[in-house]
């Protein structure tokens, strides 16, 4: 039990204040309506007589004082809004879930909305000065600091809407624990929305943080939404084409149905490959890579659109662009030359070209001023393996990774080093031209076996896809699965749905999608301590009662 | 309840008496049931045989009797001579006394005017019948305004001399009494018309009218609010008009229950000092029509004293 709008001690003081008060008043002398009369004979025997100049007359009306008092207090516990859920000195903090996910329709309004009338009266309860709302969307801010008028909440948000962004909740909630209270008297957190909190979350709450999820109108749609569609290698090994990956989730997918465009013309698609679950995936194969722009769309059976969200009824994705590499061969040792030549035309992604200016690599002769792949002597170049690389990159950043990159890896360096009888080194350079530079002395059969090693095509294909500049392929990016390519898979989890490369702005996040299934189970506001019947509610009913049966009792002349 | 700073102010001419008043007033009939002796001949009988018209009695025959009184119907039945005796008959001295204080000038509807009315009211009934009538106003003093004289034409000058009468004091029934007996006036009938509020309380009017040996008709001057002051609420501080005393009253129901107490505990001594004394009691309500309630109080016509 506490006081939402005074402190249990200012309360104390006031209700002895208003004692003493009301004590003085009783006491003081009763300043009486002068009228003159025939005789006081007869009121001089019904009164006792008083003194006409005294300040305070005697306490006549013990009775009268604590009806009095009753009344005061009451109505002092009722201006200090006694309540029994709020602990005093506690902070509260409520979070509005402004993610895609709360577009969903509910009934004639959104989940937002909901959440909104939810957060007002929620907001009303809550004692002004201990209480900030932040905006969970796609960026997590304060929208009413502690101490702000609650009307200026509604301007703030009026015409607002959710962020087509994943729910942010638990990132907020996380950012907002690991600031910690500053006052020690302990947290609320109250969630308004749908989007998911981890156990984790939770369990690194304070012993005196505690959160609650307020109550909203259930989810009436089970949900069915695409939650990841990615490009990969295709695995067929061809150049120009990629394979796509869908996958959608909901409970009824029975009714729904994808629809494929590319560049606004019909694709048609493949079967599903795979469920589990309420999840259903597609993979289709060599999509030409040609930058054309895909859109999925998730239609109901009779035509209409999807379930009552529709940020993730569609989908798109912008595919890459993976024209053929001309590569020009030139000035090269005519065996060498064959093999280099052999090892380019076996590669799907290399259009051999005569000339040079019409090359994006050249390889042995003269690049000019193009990407080149050059084999040098031993007496022109110190590195065994000499790199050029952009100059906007460190070279020992970039050295590390052109060792993957250019399949550096998968060279027997040791063995090469015993052949030639010297030891190899890589090395690199800033350039402004992209080139790789290779000792000719490994290339010659006499010396070494490099060229008939398996690593001599690697070493060349990629050699020449670096040099090109052709972008990697993200396999897929799955909303709730993680990214191949990070090193930090707990970032990735949630937070990576929206990426510019994909150009996949409807993705969602799967708890948007399908709410009924996710998120954890919290504390809901105690049912007694919702809605406009709150203590303090009662109390100031009880004060009403008590002037009512003050006023009753003066009418019947019970009372002085 | 009084209206702050009015001043008591007197009578008008013809604020009193009209003639239908009058003529209502003569119907009425006072008769005493004893009659001081040696006064004038006048209507009220007396103890003392005479040559009235009123038969009181028979005697036998002496010596030196009226011949004319013999009842010779009884002498020829019974042989035996008798004389008839016959009422005297004497006047009934009346001394009006109304109260003319403070009190009975400062309300709404003053009381001396009803206490005036009912005066002159008596007094006619009184000079119709051949009795003398004195009015001798009292406040904390008694004045003459007439002193006892007879005749059925002096019932106008009577009323002018009543609309004459200025508002006295404090109401000092002791001291007016006192200066009554003083003038040694024949014993009468004294009629005092007063509210009978004197600060004293009950006891002062006992003891005033303890010395007095005349015959006694008190009349009090009431209104419904004495014993129901409906209009007291709140808290009060009561001024009294004629002592300028004032009192403070929180009023609750059982202060008035108190009030109403003490006024019957008043109204009852009154009560009891009128059995006690052998006088009459007409308790006059001042709000409504004088004439009809001192008709009440001569029964069939006539009241005996």
């Amino acid at each position: 039990m506490s006081f939402t709008a005074l402190s249990g001690s200012a309360l104390l003081g006031g209700l002895v204040a208003t004692a003493a008060v009301l004590y003085a008043l009783q006491r003081l002398r009763v300043r009486h309506e002068s009228c003159t009369v025939v005789t006081s004979l007869f009121w001089r025997e019904a009164t006792e007589e008083t003194r006409a100049r005294s300040l305070f007359e005697r306490f006549r009306h013990p009775l009268a004082y604590a009806m009095a008092l009753l009344c005061a207090g009451l109505m002092l516990l009722g201006a200090g809004r006694l309540d029994d859920d709020r602990d005093e000195g506690l902070r509260h903090v409520l979070l509005l879930d402004a993610s895609a996910g709360m577009t969903r329709a509910a009934g004639e309004s959104t989940r937002f909305a909901q959440a909104q009338a939810a957060l007002a009266a929620e907001l009303e309860q809550s004692p002004r000065d201990r209480t900030e709302v932040l905006w969970c969307g796609e960026h997590v801010r304060t929208i009413l600091a502690p101490g702000e008028d609650r009307a200026l909440l509604g301007p703030r948000l009026a015409g607002r809407t959710p962020d087509l962004a994943p729910g942010t909740l638990d990132r907020a909630l996380r950012s907002r624990a690991s600031m910690g209270d500053g006052e020690g008297a302990g947290r609320r957190f109250v969630l308004f929305g749908d989007a998911p909190v981890a156990p984790a979350t939770l369990a690194a709450l304070g012993a005196d943080e505690r959160v609650e999820r307020a109550i909203l109108a259930p989810v009436i749609d089970g949900g069915m939404g695409i939650t990841a569609l990615g490009v990969s290698e295709p695995a067929s090994g061809r150049w120009g084409v990629v394979d796509l990956f869908i996958e959608d989730r909901g409970g009824s997918r029975g009714s729904f149905d994808l629809t494929l465009t590319l560049d606004g013309e019909r694709f048609d698609r493949g079967g599903v490959s795979g469920t589990d679950g309420d999840r259903r995936s597609f993979r289709i194969s060599d999509v030409p890579a040609a930058g054309a722009l895909l859109e999925v769309r998730l239609n109901a059976a009779g035509g209409a659109a999807g379930a009552g969200l529709r940020a993730d009824d569609v989908a798109s994705i912008r595919l890459p662009s993976r024209p053929p590499i001309r590569v020009a061969v030139d000035g090269l040792a005519p065996a060498f030359g064959a093999a280099v030549r052999a090892v380019l035309a076996a590669d799907p992604a290399v259009e051999l070209v005569e000339e040079a200016g019409e090359a994006d690599v050249v390889v042995g002769g003269a690049s000019a001023g193009r990407p080149s792949l050059r084999f040098p002597s031993s007496a022109d170049q110190e590195e065994a393996i000499l790199i050029g690389h952009d100059r906007a990159v460190d070279s020992s950043a970039a050295l590390t990774s052109a060792v993957g990159e250019l399949g550096l890896d998968r060279v027997d360096a040791t063995a090469l080093a015993e052949s030639l009888g010297r030891p190899l080194a890589v090395g690199a350079l800033p350039s402004d031209v992209r080139s790789v530079a290779i000792w000719s002395e490994l290339m010659d059969p006499s010396r070494t076996s490099f060229l008939e090693s398996r690593a001599f095509p690697v070493l060349v294909g990629r050699s020449i896809r670096w040099l090109a500049q052709v972008p990697d392929l993200t396999p897929y990016r799955a909303i709730g699965r993680l990214e191949p390519t990070s090193l930090d898979g707990a970032r990735s989890s949630l937070a990576a749905m929206v990426t510019a490369d994909l150009d996949a702005a409807s993705l969602l996040d799967p708890a948007s999608t399908a709410p009924v299934t996710a998120g954890v189970s919290l504390a809901e506001p105690s049912p007694e301590g919702a809605g406009p019947w709150r203590l303090y509610t009662w109390v100031l009913l009880l004060a009403l009662a008590a002037l009512s049966a003050e006023w009753a009792l003066f009418q019947r002349g019970r009372m002085p | 309840m009084i209206e702050e700073g009015r001043d008591p102010a007197g009578l008008e001419s013809g604020q009193l008496f009209d003639a239908a008043f009058l003529a209502a007033a003569q119907r009425l009939r006072l008769v005493a049931r004893r009659v001081a002796p040696r006064g004038r001949f006048a209507d009220q009988r007396s103890k003392d045989r005479g040559s009235g018209l009123e038969f009181q009695d028979y005697r036998p025959y002496v010596a030196g009797d009226d011949l004319r009184a013999i009842d010779w119907t009884v002498y020829r039945r019974l042989g035996r001579v008798f004389l008839r005796l016959f009422e005297e008959h004497e006047d009934l001295p009346l001394y009006l006394l109304p109260d003319v204080s403070r009190s009975a000038w400062v309300e709404g509807e003053r009381r001396a005017v009803p206490g005036l009315q009912a005066s002159l009211a008596l007094a006619a009934v009184a000079l119709g019948q051949h009795d003398s009538v004195g009015v001798f106003p009292f406040a904390d003093d008694l004045t003459v305004l007439q002193r006892p004289t007879s005749g059925k034409n002096r019932v106008m000058e009577l009323a002018h001399r009543l609309e004459s009468v200025t508002p006295g004091g404090e109401t000092d029934l002791g001291t007016a009494l006192r200066r009554f007996r003083g003038l040694g006036l024949r014993e009468g009938l004294v009629v005092i018309v007063s509210d009978f509020f004197d600060p004293g309380g009950i006891e002062a009017v006992t003891e005033a009218l303890s010395g007095l040996r005349h015959r006694l008709l008190l009349v009090q001057l009431v209104r419904s609010s004495d014993r129901d002051p409906s209009w007291a609420r709140g808290d009060l501080r009561l001024v009294d008009c004629e002592s300028g005393d004032s009192q403070d009253v929180s009023v609750t129901p059982q202060v008035l229950d108190r009030y109403r107490a003490a006024y019957d505990r008043f109204a009852g001594g009154l009560a009891d000092l009128a059995r006690r004394r052998g006088a009459g009691l007409l308790a006059l309500d001042v709000e409504s029509d004088v004439i009809p309630q001192v008709a009440d109080l001569f029964e069939n016509g006539r009241r005996e004293v």
